[in-house]
């Protein structure tokens, strides 16, 4: 087990490396982020901030319950061993959760953390289920119609979230909702995609760009309607609060396909990453990006069409 | 036509593909052969743009890419993306408008199911008809029987020859040489990144006796059963 244990803090050191990180500071970054979370989530919101704990912590694990990766612990160090080491991965995880926890004095939720760890470590998840999710997207596939399976739920979230700012009169919460729905869909554009599905298109790298923008921007105006057209219905008077949120949230999306394919075929680095988070929290600072990925998009993309 | 000129590719300092000359005619079945690694799928990439190179590919199809169908020996799919929306997007790429797919389902394939539940030669059917929907003048199919059951390589072999009826071009690599032989017009011989050897059909079976005996002999002995 140590060595299965070793050989994935060697792989995320990797995945550190290759994000464009030393290791360290990844780490350190990583606790910095954390603890800015935590500090946020108990200013705003320490009613329950130490539910969203388990929560987040919850979703942070269950990507391992995946079943191709249990069935491949399974029968690689047998059932007995396959179990310990889930629970120790899940444990590992926990740990800065509980730590926080622990800083806040909340005792019981550190227990049923700790319960809740060792459960879901038993728990296997089979995502590759017959049943196709429908999606509104299906006849203009890839990123909307595979990007809202995995999202839907958070999608349906947002929605509801959106019907409570309403019903407890408070436009800033539904105006985060709409910024969310922008995020969201942004998330689909975070990793490249196989070159393939780009040499397959008969265009030049600039009606490629084009084509991709314009296909975002349809999208996302489907998902965006509700939340936009409920708002818009009790907050009328504030419509320009609601267009300015959308509008930001639109430039967003533009830079994130952009960003993207500016480091096509690679992931992207930790600098568009960077330029991505301040085009969020400066929206202004898309006047220099947008161009800047665009002309670099161009360039890359040189490589896999006829221009 | 495609004109292959002094074709060269290496990846740092290993030499995959060396001065390969080759012509593809329209309304032609090619077959490439050659051992693991002899780089028939850099030959592929090479054509489909897909890798830089040294030397010439000419094409009376311009821009060549946009009217290649290449099928990967192991096409890349999406988690989460059913059968139907895969054929979609390969279509839309090529501004190809498909309305309904269902009466264009060949292999009887779950369409509206995850591309992920379906076995690999499923999975290889759906590639091929997604290429073959997208109305290329010019194919590549790198190892298109591969995993594919006996009714579906019948209906495969078929298929290539109403391609050739078409007058399209196709290039086929294959590991199994009866389906090569069944459906090529000529077979060209990959060693060393070069061509050695072309191979028209009337002499297919002096060229599988050839590979037979230079594999078997001597080799198996080897083992010392």
């Amino acid at each position: 087990m140590r060595q299965y244990l070793h050989l994935q803090f060697t792989m995320f050191n990797r995945r550190l490396r290759d994000f464009g990180l030393n290791p360290v500071v990844g780490y350190l970054m990583l606790n910095v982020l954390f603890v800015g979370f935590v500090k946020a989530l108990y200013y705003r919101a320490e009613g329950y901030a130490a539910w969203v704990l388990i929560g987040a912590c919850l979703m942070a694990q269950l990507p391992l319950c995946n079943k191709e990766r249990s069935d491949f612990l399974q029968t690689t160090f047998g059932k007995g061993r396959k179990n310990k080491i889930r629970i120790v991965e899940n444990l590992i995880i926990s740990l800065p959760f509980a730590v926080a926890l622990l800083l806040n004095q909340c005792f019981i939720q550190i227990a049923i953390i700790v319960i809740l760890s060792i459960v879901s470590s038993l728990a296997t998840f089979n995502g590759n289920t017959g049943i196709a999710i429908p999606t509104p997207f299906s006849k203009r596939p890839f990123e909307f119609s595979t990007g809202f399976r995995y999202t839907f739920y958070l999608i349906a979230l947002v929605y509801v979230i959106t019907v409570i700012s309403v019903s407890v009169n408070n436009l800033n919460l539904g105006i985060a909702t709409i910024v969310a729905v922008y995020i969201i869909a942004a998330s689909y554009y975070s990793k490249p995609e196989d070159v393939y599905y780009v040499w397959i298109f008969a265009k030049t790298p600039c009606t490629f760009l084009r084509l991709k923008v314009l296909e975002a921007l349809k999208n996302v105006s489907f998902m965006a309607l509700p939340p936009i057209a409920l708002l818009t219905v009790f907050y009328y008077t504030e419509i320009h609060l609601i267009i300015i949120a959308a509008f930001v949230g639109t430039i967003f999306l533009i830079t994130m396909v952009l960003a993207k394919y500016s480091s096509y075929p690679d992931n992207m680095g930790l600098s568009v990453v960077i330029m991505l988070i301040l085009a969020l929290l400066f929206p202004p600072s898309v006047l220099v990006a947008v161009p800047y990925f665009y002309y670099r998009s161009i360039n890359k993309l040189k490589q896999f069409f006829d221009d | 036509m495609i004109r292959i000129k002094n074709l060269s590719k290496q990846f740092g300092k290993k030499v995959v593909l060396n001065n390969l000359s080759i012509e593809f005619e329209r309304g032609k079945i090619y077959g490439i052969i050659g051992e693991n690694g002899a780089g028939k799928t850099t030959l592929f990439r090479c054509i489909a743009g897909l890798e830089s190179f040294d030397g010439e590919i000419v094409s009376e199809i311009n821009p060549l890419k946009d009217h290649l169908g290449y099928l990967t020996a192991e096409p890349f799919f999406f988690p989460m993306i059913t059968g139907e929306e895969y054929i979609r997007l390969l279509c839309n790429a090529r501004d190809k408008k498909l309305t309904e797919i269902g009466s264009n389902n060949i292999f009887d394939l779950p369409l509206n199911q995850y591309v992920t539940t379906y076995s690999t030669g499923m999975r290889k059917k759906l590639a091929l008809l997604a290429v073959l929907l997208q109305g290329n003048d010019i194919f590549i199919l790198d190892e298109p029987f591969n995993g594919i059951d006996l009714n579906g390589s019948i209906i495969l072999t078929e298929i290539l020859h109403r391609l050739k009826e078409l007058g399209k071009t196709v290039i086929i690599s294959s590991h199994i040489f009866s389906t090569l032989s069944d459906t090529c017009d000529e077979i060209h011989v990959l060693r060393h990144g070069t061509i050695t050897q072309k191979v028209a059909r009337e002499e297919f079976y002096l060229l599988e006796k050839e590979m037979k005996n230079s594999a078997v002999i001597g080799n198996i002995e080897r083992l010392e059963l």
